[in-house]
């Protein structure tokens, strides 16, 4: 499945790299490094899957997440947290992520985890 | 009693704020690490493609990603050695020290909670240095206490100014917030425990405006 993906990630050379990879497997990746304008690009583009830092300046990934459930409650958010801040992780899940991945991830554990939730995004837009 | 429960409670904080730098640096290396794996991870994936194409990785491409790759190992380097030597300023209860070291290593550790924030946190520290007996994880812990409440107190795009100044037998560390507003920048836990270490120390603060001066003497 080839998805549009919204990545967001404080760490300029890890976002831009993990995107490259993705466009290599033939995914279209927008890497973004400020949450902020993450949003902005959100509010004018429709991505299947958002996959977010939870810690990062200006606003957070949690922050972000609240902002994209309220607003585009079809687009499935992934968190990434660092190693040891599950918590962080956890409370996206409260928050409606649909899961949170521990960095350094493994790029195949992404696309499946990305995979997962665009099916289940899309059988719940069409009602299955 | 008293005295017991005070001496629990800052042993609590000592604790916490070792954790606090702890876990601020080990996220920084992670992210060091995650970097120089997904770089490796996008030489390997440039490789299949090049073997499935028959053509070469372009040599410019490589070295590229081989340059970035030297950065992140530098940099990885860096924080292992600012973790280390962190570690190591609880070894000695009382050893000589230049503060200027002390105060340097301490910005450089409170600049991911200035990036975190916005916030720009900048030091003078081109004046002489001020080499006296010290604790260097309690005098740390109070820089800490102090750059970190600045920058805590900060709106976005504000900046900390932290200057290192000695005038004969003294050194006076001013901690200002470049912004107005005349927000306070210590909460009242905050001003509790840097009192109590600094009487540990046998130093002193003062406080004006959007300023907080540690001043420290010879031999504490």
């Amino acid at each position: 499945m080839r998805m549009k993906i919204l990545l967001v990630d404080d760490e300029g050379e890890l976002v831009y790299t993990i995107a490259e990879r993705l466009t290599l497997r033939g995914h279209q990746v927008d890497a973004m490094t400020d949450g902020n304008l993450a949003l902005e690009r959100v509010a004018t583009t429709k991505y299947d899957v958002a996959v977010v830092d939870v810690k990062m300046p200006g606003i957070s990934g949690l922050a972000m997440l609240k902002i994209i459930n309220r607003d585009h409650i079809s687009l499935p958010v992934i968190l990434l947290t660092g190693h040891g801040s599950s918590e962080d992780g956890q409370e996206g899940m409260d928050e409606g992520a649909f899961a949170y991945l521990i960095k350094p991830v493994n790029i195949e554990d992404l696309i499946e985890t990305m995979t997962r939730a665009v099916e289940e995004s899309h059988e719940k837009s069409s009602g299955k | 009693m008293k005295n017991q429960v005070e001496n629990d409670e800052m042993n609590q904080e000592r604790l916490a704020f070792f954790g606090k730098i702890i876990a601020s640096l080990s996220h920084e290396i992670m992210n060091t690490v995650a970097t120089g794996k997904e770089l490796s991870g996008l030489l390997e994936d440039l490789s299949f493609v090049s073997r499935k194409n028959g053509v070469p990785i372009p040599l410019d491409r490589m070295e590229s990603i081989a340059g970035k790759l030297i950065h992140q190992a530098e940099r990885g380097e860096i924080l292992i050695r600012r973790l280390n030597k962190f570690s190591h300023t609880v070894d000695d209860s009382v050893r000589i020290e230049d503060l200027k070291n002390l105060v340097s290593d301490m910005i450089d550790l409170c600049q991911r909670f200035a990036l975190l924030r916005q916030v720009e946190l900048k030091a003078d520290l081109s004046g002489i240095g001020f080499t006296t007996a010290v604790n260097p994880f309690t005098f740390q812990q109070v820089i800490f206490i102090v750059v970190h409440s600045m920058i805590t107190s900060c709106e976005k795009d504000e900046k900390v100014q932290v200057i290192f100044n000695v005038e004969e037998d003294l050194c006076k560390i001013p901690v200002s917030r470049i912004s107005g507003g005349g927000r306070p920048a210590l909460d009242e836990a905050s001003s509790r425990i840097l009192k109590y270490l600094l009487s540990e120390l046998n130093a002193k603060m003062e406080q004006k405006d959007e300023t907080i001066a540690l001043i420290f003497t010879k031999g504490h």
